[in-house]
């Protein structure tokens, strides 16, 4: 059986449906939560945002109108949600990237898949994916969205501007932009094999 | 040989180059490893931001955060204005009652203000109706009695409607006082004076 189409689940939801409900959270909040990270950077700030977009979403369910695709309108959420954290945080920015160091070094998202994982192959992943949020943490916000909206989503540019309300072209110059600096930050990394997530 | 321009390798990559020029820029790849190597750097990239999208993500409890997001969308009965003002006043009392007091007062007085000033608005309006009409009144008797005071100025008052009260001595001139009456029942004084 075909799964339910986004616009009847936000139509049964609508209607108090919570298991629709909870379908359409199944079906975005993985993807949700890696666009909202790819811009905060930070795994709890991320859960956050990802949790406050469902909320409203939920709350605005009536105000949905259909025009858009609802993960349009939910990455809408997610990226505003995202870089409205980021701009509360710029306030203490030495002692949020201080955390966030320590934070990178002492939580388990750099750490071993599963315990009987190579250790070198684990180490090689850590060390892979500190250089890339370091990366990624580098770029500014605008061009962070941009990049994990089109990496992690696989949004077209059309997608995109809508979501970032920025005209396609202005995308399309962030997008390249983006790559470049991130190409030219980890070229030691994309040149060489990469084969660590077998 | 000429490369392909970056802008349209990315949008080859992100598939968004129109049919023929995707396909150009493909006869152009099978043949230069330079851009080639550029268009795999671009996909390991993506592979790279996958990767670690996909690590992050799979270490959040997604059932808890549905939890935490259906307590954020019970929405709470709102509560009238009656049951609003009474949480004010009892959270104020606890915390700062001066928030309670304070208003309170100044609503008080404005209100025993207010009240005054309404009783005491209708009251002037009877009483200032009363007023204008007495004065009203006297004001009409007034031009009567100074009409009758000009009649009295010309000639003496005739016997039939005065009475004599007193006769006056003005060293060079005599008078006399009458007592006139009037239409309505009332009288007035009118002093005569001799001219000679």
């Amino acid at each position: 059986m075909a799964p339910d189409a986004d616009v009847e689940l936000v139509a049964r939801a609508r209607a108090g449906d919570r298991a629709a409900f909870r379908t359409l959270f199944d079906r975005y909040n993985r993807r949700a939560y890696g666009v909202a990270f790819g811009v905060v950077k930070n795994q709890q700030d991320a859960a956050d945002v990802v949790q406050e977009a469902f909320i409203k979403v939920h709350r605005h369910l009536d105000g949905f109108q259909g025009n858009s695709s609802f993960y349009t309108w939910l990455y809408r959420i997610v990226m505003n949600l995202s870089i409205d954290h980021l701009r509360r945080k710029k306030k203490v920015t030495e002692f949020d990237e201080t955390v966030r160091k320590d934070d990178a070094l002492a939580d388990g998202a750099t750490l071993p898949q599963s315990a009987h994982e190579n250790p070198a192959k684990a180490i090689a992943r850590k060390e892979l994916t500190d250089q890339l949020h370091a990366a990624l943490a580098e770029l500014p916000e605008y061009h962070r969205a941009v990049i994990v909206l089109r990496e992690v989503e696989g949004l077209s540019y059309e997608e995109m501007a809508k979501i970032l309300k920025v005209p396609k072209g202005t995308i399309m110059s962030r997008l390249f932009h983006a790559r470049r600096k991130m190409q030219e930050r980890l070229v030691g990394y994309l040149d060489g094999d990469l084969k660590v997530t077998e | 040989m000429e490369h392909v321009q970056e802008d349209a390798l990315n949008m080859h990559f992100d598939g968004e180059l129109a049919p023929t020029e995707a396909a150009s820029v493909e006869r152009h790849l099978a043949s230069c490893g330079e851009c080639s190597k550029r268009l795999t750097s671009m996909q390991r990239l993506r592979e790279m931001i996958l990767m670690s999208s996909e690590q992050v993500a799979s270490e959040v409890d997604f059932d808890a955060m549905f939890g935490r997001v259906e307590q954020g969308t019970k929405i709470a009965p709102v509560p009238g204005l009656i049951d609003r003002i009474g949480l004010w006043v009892t959270e104020s009392l606890q915390h700062n009652p001066m928030r309670v007091w304070a208003p309170a007062g100044g609503l008080a007085l404005a209100a025993a203000a207010a009240l005054a000033f309404v009783l005491r608005s209708s009251g002037a309006g009877t009483e200032g109706e009363d007023e204008v009409a007495r004065r009203g009144v006297i004001a009409e008797e007034r031009e009567i009695k100074r009409e009758k005071m000009m009649v009295a100025e010309n000639d003496p008052p005739s016997e039939s409607n005065a009475s004599e009260v007193v006769q006056v001595d003005f060293g060079s001139n005599t008078g006399t006082v009458f007592e006139i009456a009037l239409a309505d029942g009332a009288s007035t004084p009118v002093v005569w004076i001799n001219e000679d």
